[in-house]
C-alpha cells in the first residue's frame, strides 16, 4: 500500500474501520439488587412494561433471632426470603415476632437477615422475559423490543413517550414546560446539569444527549443522591449519553432512528446503557454505503463518505497512524486517522 | 518463510485495542515481519488480512509462503486476552486486617469492592454478590484478639453463605481463619495464605491473588512469564511498566538459583494502573495535567479523560498525543508509589515499556516519560515491547517452544529506545557542572557539557555501543558514589540521555513554569509538535 502524489492506491479498507451497532435487537437487562431486595419474579415469568420485578429497600440492617421452633424450624438457604413471624401472647410464654428479610447465614442456631425499610419498586423497563434471577445481585431481563446503544447512562430505568427537539444544539431551560411531563426527551448535543434538574421538576422522565459533560454528570449525581436521601421516594429518571464527554451532534443514523419512534413509549435503562424500544412497524433507516463519522478529535461529530484507504500516514505531532481518507458533507477530503472514525452497521 | 508451520500470528487482544503481529522463521529463527494495532472492535481476522496483504506486496518473496489474506485467519495464533479489572470483597476480623487485605488486593490487579470489617458483614456480603466480584479475600490476624475470636464464626458462615450463592468465585483466606472453614465445596474453592502480615506475607498473599485472579491466558500472565524469559536470556535484571486500558503492571525479574539457571521475580498489578481509570478523581486529573505540557483546563482535561477511557484508541495525534503520554507518565508514577516492594529492590539493568498506552507515541519520548518517573539513580537500558509480544509469546505453553521464540525474536521484541544514565546528588548550580564523552569503536563520537537541571540527549543508534565516561565537579550517585564513572551504554532510537534532574526529580512549583519544563525536555522528542 502506498500514496501516489497524495493519492490512494488502495480504494478497500473500509473493514478498518470500527463499526458501532446502531440496533441491539431483543438485549438482556441487569437490574441490579441488594442484600435485603426482595424480587417478586422467577426465572421464565414473562412480563409487561410497568411490571413490578422486586422490592428494593434503601435503608437495609441485619437482624438476628433465635432459630424459630416447630414447623418453622427448616432453615431457608442463604438468600431465601424470610417471611416473618407476628409476636404472639400468651399466658405461659409470649414469643416475639420476627422480621421479614432474606437469610444471609445460620450461626450457633441464629439466624442473621437482611431487613429494609423504606421500599421502593423497580418496574420492568418494557415487556420482556425473566432469564434469571438472583436474590442480592440483580435480575436478567431479556426485552422483548430492540435498543439503541449509547456510552453510558445515569439514574433510571425510566420509561416514558419519546420527544425529540428538532435542532441539534444545546437545550435551554426556556424550552421546558410541563407539557413534557413524563416525557423522555432527545435534546441533541449537550445539556448541563441545571437543565436536567429543571426536566426532572418539570416531571418528565429523562434526557437522551448526544454528550455531557463529565463535570455535569457529577454534579447531576450529587443532586440525585440528595433528593434519594430524602424519605419520600422520587420519581424515576434517567439521561442516555449516546457518544461522550466532548461536544459533538448526534449521529445522523441514530437521529434518524430516533425521529423514527417520535412519540412512541420508550425507556432508558442503565445497565447496558440503551434507549429500548418497540420496533414493530418501524423502518430501519437506510445509512449511505460507506458513510463513517468521525468520532475523535478535532473534527470529531462530522460525517463523510469513505473514499480510500491512505496507508500510513504522518499526522500532528509526528504520529504516524493508519489513514483513510474521507469525503465530508461540504465535498472537501480529508485524511483521518482510521482510529478517529466509526461506521454504524 | 518455508511452509505456514513456521509463521505465527501472535494477538494481543485487550480491552481496548488489539496487536495483531506476523513472526516468521526465516533461516532458523523466529523474526517479526508485521505488526499493526487497531481498535478491538475491529477484530483480528481483517487486521490479520490487512498485515498478510502489507507482507505481500512489500516483499513477495518473504510472503511466497504466505496463505492469501483471506485465508490468513487459518495460520496458526498465539494469543492472549485482556480483561477489566475483576472486583474484589473483603471479609476481615478487623479494620487493620482489611487494610492489610486491601493493600494485597490492590497490587494483585483487583478492584476492592468497599473492604468491611467485622460488624459490617452486611456491607461485604452485599459487594461480593456484585456481578464483577470474582474474588473474596477473607482473613484474621496470626495471633486474632478475643474481638476478632468472637467474630470468626461469622466470618465462615459468611464466607459459606457466600459460596452457596456465587459459584463462580475464588476464596482468598489468610490466617488461621482457614482452618475454621469445614464445608468441604467452600474449602475446594479456597487458597490459604498464613500470615499476611508478616515480613514476606504481603507479598505471598499478593501472588496468591495474581494466581487465584489471573486467568490461564491472560496477557499479564504472559508478560511475567516473558521477562523471566528475558532475564535468562539476556542475563540482566529486567523490569516491565506495562500501561493498558484496564490495569497498569509493575514486575521485576532476575536470575536466581544455582548457577543462575532459574529466576525470581516480583509482580504487581493495579487497576489504579490504567492509562485513566473509570471515573478519574481530580487528584488523578491534577496529577495528569502536572505532566502535560500543554494547557488544560480541569474540567476540559477531565473530559479528554473520560473520552479516553470510553475511546483510548482515538485522538492520538497532536495535542492528544501528548495528553496520553502524560497519562501513561501518570499511571506509571501511581504504580511506582503502590509498590514500594518493587521499588527496595535492586535496579534494573533493562526497563522495558509494555502496553497500548505507549504505542504511538514516538520512542525517543517514550524513553523520556520512563526516566521522568521510573527514577532510580543509575545507569539503565531502556526497551519498549512495541508490537505487544511479550504477552502472547510467554503464554506458549511449551517451554522450549516459547523459549525459542522468545530468543529467536528477542531483537525484534524489546525495541531498543537507549541507555539512560541518572545521577543522584546533582547541585543545583549555574554553569557546567562536568562533561560526559561518549567513545564508540574506541574513538570519541560526542562530548557534552553537563548542566545541572537538564536532559542531554546524545545520538547513538540502535545496535551501536560504546562507553560513556562522566566527569562532575562535585561526587554523585549512580549506584555507587564519586565523580568518575565509566558507563557501558547501547544505542537505540532515542540514544542516551543523561539526566540531571536529580532523583528524586526537580520540577519548578508554579504550573506555567512547570509546564515550560516540561515542553522543553519534550519538544526535541516529539517532531511536528507545534503543528
Amino acid at each position: 500500500m502506498s500514496i501516489d502524489a497524495g493519492r490512494p492506491v488502495s480504494a478497500g479498507g473500509l473493514e478498518l474501520v470500527a463499526a458501532r451497532r446502531l440496533i441491539v435487537d431483543a438485549p438482556v437487562l441487569r437490574l441490579p439488587l441488594s442484600p435485603g431486595d426482595r424480587a417478586l419474579v422467577i426465572d421464565g415469568d414473562v412480563v409487561a412494561a410497568g411490571t413490578t420485578l422486586a422490592r428494593r429497600y434503601r435503608d437495609v440492617r441485619v437482624e438476628s433471632f433465635p432459630r424459630p421452633e416447630g414447623a418453622l424450624r427448616a432453615s431457608p438457604s442463604a438468600g431465601g426470603w424470610w417471611p416473618g413471624t407476628e409476636s404472639t401472647r400468651g399466658r405461659a410464654r409470649g414469643r416475639r415476632g420476627t422480621p421479614p428479610g432474606e437469610v444471609l447465614y445460620d450461626v450457633a442456631d441464629r439466624w442473621h437477615l437482611a431487613v429494609g425499610e423504606h421500599e421502593e419498586a423497580l418496574d420492568a423497563p418494557a415487556d420482556g422475559v425473566v432469564e434469571e434471577v438472583r436474590p442480592g445481585t440483580g435480575i436478567a431481563l431479556r426485552i422483548a423490543g430492540a435498543g439503541i446503544p449509547g456510552v453510558a447512562a445515569v439514574g433510571g430505568p425510566s420509561r416514558g413517550r419519546l420527544v425529540t427537539f428538532p435542532a441539534d444544539g444545546d437545550l435551554r431551560t426556556g424550552a421546558l414546560d410541563v407539557g413534557l411531563a413524563g416525557a423522555i426527551v432527545v435534546v441533541g448535543a449537550r445539556v448541563d446539569a441545571e437543565t436536567l434538574t429543571r426536566c426532572r421538576a418539570t416531571g418528565m422522565r429523562g434526557v437522551v444527549a448526544a454528550n455531557l459533560s463529565d463535570k455535569e454528570r457529577r454534579d447531576f449525581l450529587a443532586s440525585e443522591a440528595r433528593q434519594r436521601a430524602g424519605y419520600h421516594g422520587i420519581a424515576p429518571f434517567a439521561v442516555l449519553i449516546l457518544d461522550g464527554a466532548v461536544r459533538r451532534p448526534i449521529a445522523s443514523p441514530v437521529r434518524a432512528l430516533l425521529s423514527g419512534i417520535d412519540g412512541r413509549e420508550v425507556a432508558i435503562v442503565v445497565d447496558p446503557s440503551m434507549l429500548i424500544f418497540d420496533p414493530t412497524g418501524i423502518e430501519r433507516p437506510e445509512t449511505a454505503p460507506g458513510l463513517v463519522r468521525i468520532r475523535s478529535g478535532p473534527a470529531a461529530g462530522r460525517e463523510g463518505t469513505w473514499v480510500a484507504s491512505l496507508g500510513i500516514r504522518r499526522f500532528r505531532a509526528g504520529v504516524r497512524l493508519r489513514a483513510g481518507l474521507v469525503r465530508l458533507d461540504d465535498g472537501s477530503e480529508v485524511a483521518v486517522p482510521l482510529a478517529d472514525l466509526e461506521r454504524y452497521v | 518463510m518455508s511452509s505456514p508451520a513456521d509463521v505465527r500470528i501472535v494477538v494481543e487482544d485487550g480491552t481496548a485495542t488489539v496487536a495483531v503481529s506476523i513472526l516468521s522463521r526465516i533461516e532458523g529463527r523466529w523474526r517479526l515481519v508485521a505488526s499493526e494495532a487497531a481498535p478491538a472492535a475491529i477484530g483480528v481476522d481483517p487486521i490479520v488480512a490487512e498485515l498478510v496483504r502489507a507482507v505481500r506486496a512489500a516483499d513477495p518473496e518473504l510472503a511466497r509462503d504466505l496463505p492469501p489474506p483471506s485465508q490468513a485467519a487459518d495460520l496458526p495464533r498465539i494469543v492472549s486476552r485482556g480483561r477489566l479489572a475483576p472486583g474484589a470483597a473483603i471479609l476481615a476480623a478487623s479494620e487493620r486486617q482489611a487494610d492489610v487485605l486491601a493493600a494485597a488486593a490492590r497490587t494483585a490487579g483487583l478492584v476492592v469492592r468497599a473492604p468491611h470489617s467485622a460488624p459490617d458483614l452486611l456491607g461485604a456480603i452485599r459487594a461480593a454478590l456484585r456481578p464483577d466480584v470474582a474474588v473474596v479475600v477473607a482473613g484474621s490476624g496470626p495471633r486474632p484478639t478475643s474481638d476478632e475470636r468472637g467474630i470468626a464464626d461469622e466470618l465462615v458462615a459468611a464466607l459459606t453463605s457466600i459460596a452457596a450463592r456465587r459459584t463462580d468465585v475464588s476464596f482468598v483466606v489468610a490466617g488461621p481463619l482457614a482452618a475454621r472453614i469445614a464445608a468441604p465445596d467452600v474449602r475446594a474453592r479456597t487458597t490459604v495464605v498464613d500470615d499476611p502480615a508478616g515480613p514476606e506475607g504481603g507479598h505471598a498473599l499478593r501472588e496468591a491473588l495474581l494466581e487465584v485472579g489471573l486467568p490461564a491466558d491472560d496477557t499479564r500472565r504472559g508478560i511475567a512469564n516473558a521477562a523471566r524469559e528475558l532475564a535468562l536470556l539476556l542475563e540482566l535484571r529486567i523490569e516491565v511498566v506495562e500501561v493498558g486500558h484496564a490495569a497498569g503492571m509493575r514486575l521485576l525479574a532476575w536470575q536466581a538459583g544455582e548457577g543462575a539457571t532459574s529466576t525470581d521475580a516480583r509482580v504487581a498489578v493495579l487497576a489504579e494502573g490504567a492509562l485513566v481509570p473509570p471515573d478519574p478523581p481530580d487528584e488523578l486529573v491534577d496529577a495528569i495535567a502536572a505532566w502535560s505540557p500543554a494547557v488544560l483546563d480541569r474540567v476540559r482535561l477531565r473530559d479528554r479523560l473520560v473520552e479516553a477511557y470510553e475511546t483510548p484508541w482515538g485522538d492520538l495525534d497532536g495535542e492528544g498525543a501528548t495528553l496520553t503520554v502524560a497519562a501513561a507518565r501518570a499511571a506509571v508514577e501511581r504504580m511506582v508509589a503502590a509498590t514500594p516492594d518493587i521499588s527496595a529492590l535492586p535496579a534494573a539493568d533493562l526497563l522495558v515499556a509494555c502496553g497500548g498506552a505507549w504505542a504511538d507515541a514516538p520512542a525517543p519520548a517514550v524513553a523520556l516519560a520512563l526516566v521522568d518517573v521510573a527514577r532510580r539513580p543509575g545507569a539503565m537500558q531502556l526497551g519498549f515491547d512495541h508490537a505487544r509480544l511479550l504477552g502472547p509469546l510467554g503464554l506458549v505453553a511449551d517451554a522450549d517452544e516459547r523459549r525459542a521464540l522468545i530468543a529467536g525474536a528477542i531483537d525484534d521484541i524489546v525495541l531498543p529506545l537507549g541507555t539512560a544514565i541518572v545521577p543522584r546528588g546533582i547541585r543545583a548550580s549555574r554553569g557546567t557542572i562536568g562533561h560526559l564523552s561518549l567513545s564508540v569503536d574506541d574513538s570519541i563520537s560526542a562530548y557534552i557539557e553537563l548542566e545541572a537541571g537538564g536532559v542531554h540527549l546524545v545520538d547513538l543508534p540502535p545496535g551501536a555501543t560504546g562507553i560513556a565516561r562522566l566527569a562532575v565537579r562535585d561526587a554523585v550517585d549512580l549506584g555507587a558514589r564519586g565523580r568518575e564513572f565509566e558507563i557501558p551504554v547501547a544505542g537505540g532510537l532515542g540514544g542516551l540521555l543523561v539526566d540531571l534532574r536529580d532523583v528524586p526529580m526537580r520540577l519548578p512549583s508554579r504550573p506555567d513554569r512547570r509546564r515550560e519544563a516540561l515542553a522543553a525536555w519534550q519538544r526535541p522528542l516529539w517532531p511536528d509538535a507545534d503543528r
